[in-house]
């Protein structure tokens, strides 16, 4: 990034991050998120919503409205959190039924069959490394920024975030339909 | 600037917070791409006026170092944790792009169950926004609308609380009845009467012009004496219009409007000079927005 690039997204940053986490903050609630979790998820999407800026900064300093193009780019952002959130409950849900389950049994036979939740993750922890299991319980399911599990771990957050990727594509090939 | 915008979107410090709340959900499901941002901006600092939590400002300069640090780096490169279509992202950066100026509407009613009000200001917000984008002052309308409709207030006085003695004395729940009122109209002291039946009461309110409505609710011995004249009416029966589990019937027809709800040995009727958006905005206020 050039001088007067990083300038930029420093002012912009600095003028748009408060009103950008107080949306975040807001419709984190409104979807009813562990209240534990609003804070560092919500920095977390505005910082991947800054990231995506960043890719696209020549043009944005000649954007006629930066503040709505990040507006909408963090929209999108909570919209894939949400999609990618209801995805994985999917793959879990799958995870918990008998492999040799018949095609044609009805969708209640299937979630009557279905297992406790610590029954249900024993085929997940069986499908992944015991590093990408952790990730994909505290980012997946408990909603822990990958910022935060990244720091616990030793690791990257891209690396946190290529881990869950494959850890998603892998119970998807295990356990999609 | 600023002051323009302000006076622009006043109408909306008339919404409750709930109204405002549905309105940022109901843009979020609205993926067309649209620029809605100044509205969402504005409604965002209403609510802030209105929470005013202090604890809750961030601390950008570490926010920023830890962007710095920890997201844009070489590693991030073409990377996103949570990844989006590139060209909705980009469909801004061209003012006079198809997207942009678009008025294609992909809004979805809820699956949480609006309110018609709610749901009927979240459909004109975003109608408005592509509207608006091809030069037409639909904020100016709206706020005209809106100063019509939500003209509301809760305080009225000695005879409301009066009514809510005697609701009290007779053993019928408060939540029952609406808090907000149109407010060109007054309150005038309740009226109640006990027979062989049960126990009516009666809220009436007056305006300038002479125009009345009325709050009425009957708690009966029996659930039997409701039936024999509730819907002996020579009215037109528009619609049926819930408030949670209170299902209101409206019936019309030019010089008046009555919503009658019934339940066990309660009813309550709420008849006058009003409009049906009136009589449904005052359910909407059953037992407190």
């Amino acid at each position: 990034m050039l001088p007067e690039e990083s300038k930029y997204l420093d002012q912009l940053y600095h003028e748009h991050f408060p009103v950008l986490h107080s949306y975040a903050v807001k419709m984190l609630k409104l979807k009813n998120l562990d209240p534990q979790s609003i804070s560092d998820l919500s920095e977390e999407l505005i910082q991947d919503t800054f990231q995506t800026a960043a890719q696209n900064i020549t043009a944005l300093m000649s954007h006629v409205n930066p503040g709505g193009y990040l507006m909408v780019t963090l929209k999108n952002k909570l919209r894939e959190f949400s999609r990618q959130y209801y995805a994985d409950q999917r793959l879990i849900h799958l995870s918990a039924l008998p492999a040799d389950l018949p095609d044609s049994s009805s969708a209640l036979d299937k979630a009557q069959l279905g297992l406790e939740d610590e029954d249900r993750m024993y085929r997940v922890r069986e499908a992944l490394s015991p590093m990408n299991y952790q990730i994909f319980v505290q980012v997946a399911l408990n909603h822990v920024s990958h910022y935060k599990v990244a720091q616990q771990l030793g690791i990257t957050v891209w690396d946190s975030q290529k881990r869950l990727q494959r850890s998603r594509q892998t119970l998807k090939k295990i356990f999609g339909p | 600037m600023k002051n323009q915008n302000r006076e622009k979107y006043a109408y909306l410090e008339q919404l409750t917070t709930r109204q405002l709340e549905e309105l940022l959900l109901a843009d979020l499901d609205d993926d067309s791409g649209r620029d809605t941002s100044e509205v969402v901006f504005h409604i965002l600092e209403v609510l802030r006026e209105r929470e005013k939590d202090p604890a809750q400002e961030p601390d950008v300069d570490q926010a920023w170092e830890r962007f710095q640090t920890y997201y844009n780096t070489p590693e991030g490169e073409g990377q996103a944790l949570y990844p989006c279509v590139q060209d909705r992202l980009n469909a801004l950066q061209e003012k006079d792009s198809p997207d942009a100026k678009s008025v294609h509407l992909r809004f979805r009613y809820s699956r949480r169950g609006f309110s018609l009000v709610a749901a009927t200001i979240a459909l004109l917000f975003v109608l408005m926004i592509g509207v608006q984008a091809s030069g037409h002052d639909i904020f100016g309308a709206l706020a005209q609308w809106t100063s019509e409709i939500f003209h509301f207030g809760s305080g009225h006085g000695q005879y409301y609380e009066m009514f809510l003695e005697e609701l009290r004395k007779n053993d019928i729940p408060e939540n029952f009845i609406p808090t907000r009122f149109p407010n060109k109209f007054e309150a005038s002291e309740p009226k109640v009467l006990s027979d062989d039946f049960g126990t009516f009461l009666q809220l009436p309110f007056y305006d300038e012009t002479g125009k009345t409505f009325s709050i009425t609710l009957e708690h009966y011995n029996s659930s039997e004496d409701i039936e024999s004249w509730i819907f002996e009416k020579d009215l037109a029966l528009v619609e049926s219009y819930a408030k949670g589990d209170m299902v209101f019937y409206i019936l019309s027809n030019v010089e008046s409007t009555t919503a009658t709800w019934v339940h066990g040995t309660f009813s309550e009727t709420i008849w006058g000079n009003l409009s049906i958006e009136e009589i449904k905005l005052i359910i909407d206020s059953i037992g407190g927005l």
